[in-house]
């Protein structure tokens, strides 16, 4: 038998138009503007992030609490990524290694915000570290996560006044 | 003695060709805080509410891998059991139906979504044919439904016309439909004048792409009349495969929707379906497909279906209205479509169907249908319970 | 009175990580074949024949209606289900309810994955949220590798307990036939294995494998003209977590209980069970990483909190020993997603029929619990017995 005939490659290629809605798109918008917008249960006072139209745990709708969030936080959690993954934003494989860090934005203790670290905070990293987001000149923002170019380490002394 | 199963809620979004404004979660979460806000009840532990929910949605159509994460949240997953269906919503009323027989849970939300204007549904369907034997000559559900369109014209004579009249029954319908998709009354020569898709099928024969979700609350029988004055009782339930390669099968002959319509006939005890239905909401993809059906189902005999469209028996006012919703060719999306089916009948036998109500319907036939040329079926009987 | 639900068919694959030899249809039939030859019933006995896989994985749209052939569903009722991992968990859950509800006497349920199809990592990107982490999220490895440190943290354990269990968990499926992985692996080993994402390495992770497991369920009356000893699943629960991945994964700030602890407690209360660990003799967990184990054993309440990691130490949960965890190797050693869940339970059956072979555990079994986990944290238990419930 000839081998070859047993398998056959199809390349399928179904490209997705998504809608982001009102709640995520409001934040798509905020990302834009340099800001990170959550809203809030109007039951358990959860932020949600991303903003959602209901509460997971209460099924109450969201009503319009918005917060801008600090963009500054605490790394909870982060890791060095070495092995390739798929971006299906590109459709094809995303460059390694990146570091993913867990973080708890300033104000926002109920939920962690997902985001990369600049290389050389990322090569000092460790749980507690102060972090704090740097977005994309203005005219290079589209509304997409990658607003955000990624997080970096600032010292305590770098905060400005009225933070306690 | 089994026990008994009835529909407590229903609702629907209204179906467009696009929703642009909502996220797929806005989308589902829309039916569902409906039907909770309408029958009081809320996800519980307790037994005083819903126990589970079982969704249909199709991770292809969502571009999402296990499509029912996207609204878990909205559908009331948290720490709670969600299942999902992943063929046709009448589907996922069946299940949820044998689940409730059985015991386990008395109250089941059921919710079903799709936006079929994100993605290319043909490039969908083309991933539903054989790999290796279909895919590749480019046969799609629609270029093998106008295989099987031909193949059952041919043989019953069934004409061009009487299939365009079935778009004309449907789009009379839909103008009386506020949630359909509207699109105003269309002659006969109209849709014969419109484009086809594949020979000869007609691009207005064609159910068009739309976006909407619906959801139903069902509950053990005792439950659902403490819980409404109007219980709609699943008296019959039945479904069956075809083979999948259509080249093994009868075109013509519906065997898999004369099966699943048997079962669900012998369960709800009926033995003459025209006389014992009041009302019929099938899913026709395509015009041809509710002439098939209907023999399929047994409202008329083989290639008696033209001859039944043409008495104006399956019309709005006739013996055996079927699609007064306007059916699937007023814009229903796939996965929905079974379910808003069950929402119709549900309306029709409350006597709150307004403008396209079928007077003194107590009987109604639900049909959903998944793959080319109709290859699975569901059915459900479901009637008046009070 | 519902109807009670006993297992009286078992059929499964021998999982590899390419089946170019088959398509999907044909793998399906092999299990298929193995589950009625089982339970000594032809296709025509079967009533309805429900199916489960991933649908994305291998590019199949409605893959049930394209599998009719080898499923044996033509002619008969049935559909398909689709929670992810969960997915064999869940389509054993829906027979379980068919036959409750006394409306069928026999199910078929089917559970496939055929992994050789397309890169499944692409296709387990599409799990998350396309505005917001799916651009940054690391697939399920990333999930564990949370868990993981939150583990090593809490508990005050380093990097071995977790590559231990992977040795046992190999040991075990060096004795499995149908396993895919059938590795000799030491500590050293798993601990010299490539990263992934810290502390996950590349031995803790499931592979991909190909494979189907079937099951025939029927009611108690076809049960008592079953040829083997029916295996009655007792009672099942399932439950679900709201988008985690979305509030900071594993890595909750203030985590809420999970899936695992809720399910678990609401089965055991129901069937009285006041000491899981004496009173359940065997547990197929459906662990996708070994560094999953160990808090989940203290999730299913087999232990106290931060316990787990002195049990696999004391290697308390191999076959011989008192509490003996995934007996066929486990999900790090055969993972045909779809069927996964299906293989859990027919494991822990085989177990209880005591027809486990090598990798029949070495005390008595009357009872034992399977799991399926998957997606957003979501689990499927069932509790298997011996006898009539």
């Amino acid at each position: 038998m000839d081998e070859q005939l047993l398998e056959i490659i199809h390349i399928m290629d179904l490209r997705y138009r998504w809608s982001a809605g009102p709640h995520l798109g409001e934040f798509l918008r905020g990302l834009k503007a340099g800001k990170i917008l959550a809203n809030r249960c109007p039951r358990c006072g959860r932020h949600q992030l991303p903003p959602t139209p209901v509460c997971g745990r209460c099924h109450v709708a969201m009503g319009t609490d918005w917060v801008e969030l600090s963009p500054r936080g605490t790394v909870i959690s982060f890791s060095h990524v070495v092995d390739p993954m798929y971006d299906a934003g590109i459709g094809g494989m995303r460059p390694v290694p990146y570091t993913l860090a867990s973080i708890v934005l300033d104000g926002a203790s109920d939920v962690a915000f997902f985001h990369r670290l600049e290389e050389s905070t990322a090569q000092r990293v460790r749980q507690g570290m102060r972090v704090e987001a740097v977005f994309r000149p203005p005219s290079e923002r589209e509304g997409t996560m990658e607003d955000i170019l990624h997080f970096r380490a600032i010292e305590e002394n770098e905060k400005r006044g009225g933070s306690p | 003695m089994p026990r008994g199963v009835a529909v407590v809620a229903v609702a629907q979004t209204r179906y467009e060709s696009s929703k642009p404004s909502q996220h797929l979660q806005d989308l589902a979460l829309e039916p569902v805080q409906e039907v909770l806000s309408v029958s009081g009840l809320q996800f519980r532990e307790d037994g005083k509410g819903i126990d589970a929910t079982i969704s249909c949605s199709q991770d292809h159509w969502d571009g999402w891998t296990i499509s029912s994460k996207n609204i878990i949240d909205g559908a009331g997953g948290h720490l709670r059991p969600e299942e999902k269906v992943a063929v046709d919503g009448a589907y996922a009323l069946y299940y949820a139906t044998l689940c409730i027989m059985g015991g386990h849970y008395d109250c089941v939300l059921v919710v079903a979504h799709t936006k079929e204007s994100q993605v290319d549904g043909r490039l969908v369907e083309n991933m539903g044919m054989e790999p290796l034997f279909s895919r590749p000559l480019g046969m799609d559900f629609t270029s093998c439904a106008a295989l099987q369109a031909r193949i059952y014209m041919r043989r019953y004579g069934i004409l061009p016309e009487q299939c365009a009249r079935v778009v004309v029954k449907s789009r009379r319908c839909s103008c009386l439909n506020p949630k359909a998709l509207a699109q105003g009354s269309v002659s006969v020569e109209e849709v014969l004048a419109s484009p086809y898709l594949a020979d000869p099928i007609h691009e207005m024969e064609t159910k068009p792409v739309a976006d909407g979700a619906c959801a139903v609350i069902l509950a053990e029988e005792g439950k659902a009349r403490r819980w409404t004055d109007k219980p709609v009782m699943i008296e019959g339930l039945g479904s069956s495969y075809d083979r999948h390669y259509p080249g093994y099968r009868d075109l013509a002959d519906p065997s898999a929707l004369r099966e699943a319509a048997r079962r669900a006939y012998a369960m709800a005890g009926i033995d003459d379906p025209p006389r014992d239905l009041h009302v019929v909401e099938l899913s026709e993809y395509f015009a041809y497909q509710e002439l098939l059906w209907t023999e399929g189902l047994g409202l008329c005999g083989p290639g008696e279906g033209g001859q039944l469209l043409d008495s104006g028996a399956s019309s709005l006012g006739g013996e055996i209205p079927v699609n007064p919703s306007g059916g699937l060719l007023s814009g229903v999306p796939v996965n929905v479509a079974g379910l808003n089916r069950a929402v119709e009948a549900t309306l029709q036998l409350r006597g709150e169907a307004g403008a396209r109500q079928v007077e003194g319907a107590e009987r109604a036939l639900v049909h959903g249908t998944g793959g080319a040329c109709g290859q699975m079926h569901c059915v459900l009987v479901l009637r008046r319970g009070w | 009175m519902p109807e009670r639900v006993a297992i009286v068919g078992i059929g499964q694959t021998e999982h590899q990580y390419m089946r170019p030899d088959v398509n999907h249809e044909e793998m399906i039939h092999e299990a298929v074949e193995r589950a009625l030859q089982d339970a000594e019933m032809n296709i025509h006995e079967i009533d309805t024949v429900l199916m489960t896989n991933m649908d994305l994985f291998e590019g199949h749209y409605l893959a049930d209606a394209m599998s009719v052939d080898g499923a044996g569903m033509y002619g008969r009722p049935g559909f398909k289900l689709n929670t992810g991992g969960t997915s064999g968990g869940t389509a054993v859950a829906a027979a379980w309810h068919h036959i409750a509800s006394g409306v069928f006497e026999t199910v078929l349920v089917i559970g496939w994955q055929k992994q050789d199809a397309t890169p499944s990592i692409a296709a387990l990107a599409t799990a998350r949220e396309p505005f917001y982490d799916r651009g940054l999220a690391a697939g399920a490895v990333g999930i564990f590798a949370s868990m993981a440190l939150q583990y090593m943290q809490e508990a005050g354990c380093g990097e071995e307990p977790a590559a231990l269990a992977r040795v046992i968990m190999a040991d075990h499926a060096r004795r499995n036939p149908y396993s895919h992985l059938k590795l000799d692996l030491t500590v050293e080993d798993v601990l010299a294995s490539r990263v992934l994402v810290w502390p996950v390495r590349l031995l803790h992770m499931s592979p991909t494998s190909c494979g189907a497991c079937a099951l025939v369920l029927s009611n108690e009356g076809r049960a008592r003209r079953s040829p083997k000893p029916p295996v009655w699943i007792v009672d099942t629960e399932t439950a679900h977590r709201e988008q985690s991945v979305w509030r900071g994964g594993c890595v909750e700030p203030a985590p809420g209980p999970t899936a695992i602890e809720v399910a678990a407690s609401r089965l055991y209360n129901r069937n009285g069970i006041g000491h899981p660990s004496r009173e359940i003799d065997v547990w197929e967990l459906y662990t996708p990483s070994s560094w999953a184990l160990l808090p989940w054993m203290e999730l299913f309440s087999i232990c106290e909190k931060g316990r787990a990691w002195r049990l696999v130490e004391k290697e308390l949960i191999r076959l011989d020993g008192p509490i003996p965890i995934e007996p066929s190797g486990g999900v790090v050693s055969t993972n045909p997603i779809g069927a996964s869940g299906v293989i859990r339970v027919a494991e822990a059956a085989l177990q209880i029929r005591g027809e486990g072979g090598e990798r029949q555990v070495h005390k008595e079994v009357r009872t034992a619990l399977a799991s399926a986990w998957g997606a957003c944290h979501w689990i499927v238990i069932f509790l298997l017995s011996k006898d009539r419930p």
